[in-house]
């Protein structure tokens, strides 16, 4: 009952929408998408199944990469990598060996990633995440929020090893994880705790895995020569500038992460739209005016090849539109969307959210 | 803005802003800053309209709060923004700057220091002008003082020819400079640009507020607008004092007047010598009783201040000198305020002889036509009598005159009862306003009937009510006259052969017929 993903249209739609999800960061996606093609064969039975689909007392395990993405190209990933952090987590839970596997990162590449692993294992990925978006820490992950362990968790390197983690908070395990990451080659697997299917409502972002194909359907279906306007329309969000870059700066902070921020100039109105970044645009100030906010979507587009563009790829005299999309539901509870407002990237100021949130899909 | 606000531009020409960077939004450099404020971060930063607001703590230019900073600060209306350090803006955020019109400015110096300097700018002007109108209020405010002492004490503090004027336009202390476009009869302040610089002309209205009655005027060097607020202001208390002054000498003229008119009503209801408590009161005012008196009688319309320009009158009347004449009038002059003008009257040792009484009069005629209340003035000459009982004779003369002359725009509305003929008075008495109506109303009834009906009347009782001398004069028979006699007794119902009749008759018809 499922949707396969093992046609090369729905590849590209995924691939699409886990870049629009990125918000900019998240990671480059067409190596992810070339190993999603090359593990899926015709004897391929990985599909993405909604949790009603599945036993309700089974559970899924959310995978995905870690570290410099970038870096996947220097050394691809085998293969055997996910099948060690996911046997070392559940060996490590009470909990039995889950069914399926699930998203830990719908934005990025990490939203084909978990596809391409389903791939590898031959297992099924429930539709759900634990970002809903791409996020740059580990302990801003759905089910932290939701206050569940965040260990153990397992890292496998592609040099053979694997690590787990017990019993340590989430910012611990946040700054351990960065810290194995050099001599992992830059990147690792990563399995986070199962979730039980019962709980997956409470704790993950549910249908976040089929929004990213549908977004990426819609969005591969808009003509380039189309207003910009009309196209952020159909995507369910809205336009907030159509123009040029005409400054991009970025500075290394004493925090971990490469903050930036970039103007564009809107050509109708002149008007002057500066988005902060970090991983992921974060904000966005019209005249100087916040007008959006992380946790919604912040997606910058080329105008010429219409591909979304990273925070690290813009650079000055882009022709570009930034379209404010909306984030998901999940982040609208107002327990929780502390752990992802802009505050929480050191940006003061009040989160500045569309009316809605993206609608589940059935 | 006005042409004096103090713009960023101006800011930065003198220390400490000097050493001041302008990084974004140029266009805003002209604008006026009204106030300037003081910020501890950028996150707090809010203004009011026309704000400098200044940061006080380091912060990156490149921080998206420079951003939001500018847009509160624009929806404020507030000008710019100063930012302590060195550094430079992004390229959109300049770009903000100038879309906004917020200029931002960035210097290493104490932004405290140039917080103050920029106050101490924008209030200096106020200091300077409070100071010199503090001055001038305690300088003209101890007493009383007169146009003179006000235009040298206003001239003293501000370093600038200072004078007055009437509310004519003549000078009345101080030397007057050029004030090219200047309307005495408008009741504002007038600035009157000159060659120089600037003249400033502020009036002292009359107690109905309705027309400037005295200017103070000061000429200003040069054209700047601070000096130039300071200077009016300072005429403003100027003019304050001369209206105090104007107030207590009006109360002064009002005594003095109802001193003069009271003993001048005792003089006229005289009949025998004054009593000595008279004769007292009298020489109080410079009054000598003996002696030949002369009177004339001036008088105005209603709407001139008899009061207000009785002083002026006394010297114009005691000074001037009739073009012609070696001599001023120069003689004791008495001048009283009674209703509808003045009566005056100049007091003589000896019977005046005629050429002394024409320089009189030639003098007083000289007055009417050169001063300006006396415009629409008539003015009624008596004969010379003697004692204190002359006094009210050659008023009474006077009056009478004065209220002929009214009337009679031919002779300059002046006359003097020496020239006149009695008879002539006496028929000039009946073209009053009273007795013509009702010389006419006597005669309607021949008017009606025929146009020959009057003038017969006349040639006959001019010929001594004869038929044959009047058929004569009017070239028609003798019966004709007879027949036109007897129906203008008939229409008249009356009997030319009384007397009293007949006078009342001629006096009418001559009138009616001077009339047409």
């Amino acid at each position: 009952m499922g949707t396969s993903l093992a046609s090369s249209q729905r590849i590209a739609a995924l691939e699409r929408g886990s870049t629009l999800l990125g918000a900019g960061g998240g990671g480059p996606t067409p190596l992810a998408a070339s190993l999603l093609r090359r593990w899926t064969d015709s004897q391929s039975t990985t599909q993405l199944r909604q949790a009603r689909e599945l036993d309700p007392g089974a559970s899924a395990i959310p995978v995905g990469i870690v570290g410099a993405t970038s870096a996947l190209a220097e050394k691809l990933p085998s293969g055997t990598e996910i099948e060690a952090v996911v046997r070392a987590v559940t060996a490590n839970t009470t909990l039995p060996r889950p069914t399926a596997l699930m998203g830990m990162e719908a934005g990025g590449v990490n939203g084909v990633m978990v596809a391409a692993a389903g791939a590898a294992l031959d297992m099924d990925v429930v539709d759900a995440d634990l970002m809903g978006r791409a996020l740059p820490r580990l302990n801003q992950l759905t089910t932290v929020a939701a206050g569940k362990e965040l260990t153990p968790v397992a890292l496998a390197s592609s040099g053979g090893w694997t690590a787990v983690m017990h019993a340590a908070p989430g910012a611990t395990v946040e700054r351990l994880v960065r810290s194995m990451l050099p001599e992992s080659g830059g990147w690792a697997w990563v399995a986070l705790p199962p979730v039980p299917l019962a709980e997956l409502d409470a704790t993950t972002v549910v249908g976040s895995l089929g929004h990213a194909l549908w977004l990426g359907h819609r969005h591969l279906a808009q003509p380039l020569a189309q207003p910009p306007k009309r196209t952020a329309r159909a995507l369910g969000g809205r336009l907030l500038a159509d123009g040029r870059v005409i400054d991009v700066t970025r500075q290394q902070q004493q925090r971990t992460f490469v903050r930036g921020w970039l103007h564009v100039r809107d050509t109708a109105s002149d008007a002057l739209l500066r988005i902060e970044m970090e991983n992921e645009y974060l904000l966005a100030l019209r005249d100087g005016e916040p007008v959006a906010t992380t946790p919604d979507l912040l997606c910058v587009v080329d105008r010429r090849s219409g591909l979304p563009v990273a925070c690290d790829e813009v650079r000055q005299g882009q022709d570009c539109y930034v379209a404010h999309l909306p984030g998901a539901p999940f982040w609208r509870d107002p327990g929780l969307l502390p752990a992802v407002s802009p505050r929480a990237f050191g940006l003061d100021v009040e989160p500045h959210l569309l009316a809605e949130a993206w609608r589940t899909r059935p | 803005m006005t042409n004096d606000a103090i713009t960023p531009a101006t800011l930065l020409t003198q220390p400490p802003w000097n050493r001041a960077t302008v990084l974004a939004g140029e266009s805003a450099l002209a604008r006026g800053i009204a106030a300037v404020r003081l910020e501890t971060h950028l996150g707090a930063v809010t203004a009011g309209a026309g704000a400098l607001v200044v940061v006080v703590t380091e912060v990156a230019t490149t921080d998206w709060r420079v951003d939001a900073a500018l847009r509160r600060l624009a929806d404020d209306g507030a000008v710019g923004l100063v930012l302590p350090g060195t550094q430079r803006l992004p390229r959109g955020t300049a770009a903000l700057a100038e879309r906004l019109s917020v200029v931002v400015l960035t210097s290493t110096e104490d932004p405290l220091e140039l917080a103050l300097a920029t106050r101490q700018r924008l209030t200096a002007p106020e200091t300077e002008r409070a100071g010199y109108l503090l001055r001038s209020q305690t300088l003209l405010s101890r007493r009383t003082l007169t146009p003179d002492e006000i235009t040298d004490t206003v001239s003293g503090l501000l370093e600038t020819p200072v004078w007055t004027l009437t509310g004519e336009g003549t000078t009345l202390s101080g030397s007057s400079h050029a004030a090219p476009g200047f309307r005495p009869a408008t009741l504002i302040v007038q600035r009157c640009p000159t060659q120089q610089g600037v003249t400033l002309l502020v009036p002292v209205s009359d107690s109905q507020g309705a027309h400037p009655e005295l200017w103070i005027g000061a000429a200003l060097a040069t054209e700047d607008p601070h000096w130039e607020h300071t200077v009016r202001e300072v005429l403003g208390s100027a003019a304050l004092a001369l209206r105090c002054w104007r107030a207590e000498r009006r109360v002064e003229l009002e005594r003095d007047a109802r001193a003069r008119a009271t003993v001048l009503a005792d003089l006229m209801r005289l009949e025998a010598e004054p009593s000595a408590e008279l004769q007292n009161r009298a020489s109080e005012l410079g009054w000598r009783l003996e002696g030949w008196h002369l009177g004339f009688y001036i008088g105005v319309p209603d709407d001139v201040d008899v009061l207000g320009a009785t002083p002026e009158l006394s010297t114009a009347l005691r000074s001037t000198r009739p073009p012609g004449a070696t001599a001023e009038i120069g003689v004791a002059m008495a001048v009283v305020e009674v209703p509808g003008g003045w009566s005056c009257w100049v007091t003589l040792e000896w019977e005046p002889t005629p050429t002394v009484v024409d320089r009189i009069v030639r003098g007083l005629r000289h007055v009417q036509r050169t001063h300006s209340p006396l415009v629409n003035s008539h003015v009624g000459v008596g004969r010379a009598h003697p004692g204190a009982t002359g006094i009210s004779a050659t008023l009474g003369e006077a009056s009478d005159a004065a209220r002929l002359a009214r009337n009679r725009k031919e002779v300059g509305r002046f006359l003097h009862i020496d020239r006149l003929g009695m008879a002539q008075l006496l028929l000039a008495w009946t073209r009053t306003d009273t007795f013509q109506p009702a010389a006419r109303d006597l005669l309607a009834p021949l008017r009606a009937r025929s146009a020959h009906l009057v003038s017969t009347l006349v040639a006959y009782l001019d010929c001594e009510s004869n038929l044959t001398e009047t058929a004569a004069v009017l070239g028609v028979h003798r019966n004709t006259v007879a027949a036109r006699i007897s129906r203008i007794e008939d229409l008249l119902g009356v009997d030319l052969t009384v007397p009293d009749e007949r006078l009342a008759l001629h006096l009418a018809a001559r009138t009616v017929l001077a009339e047409e």
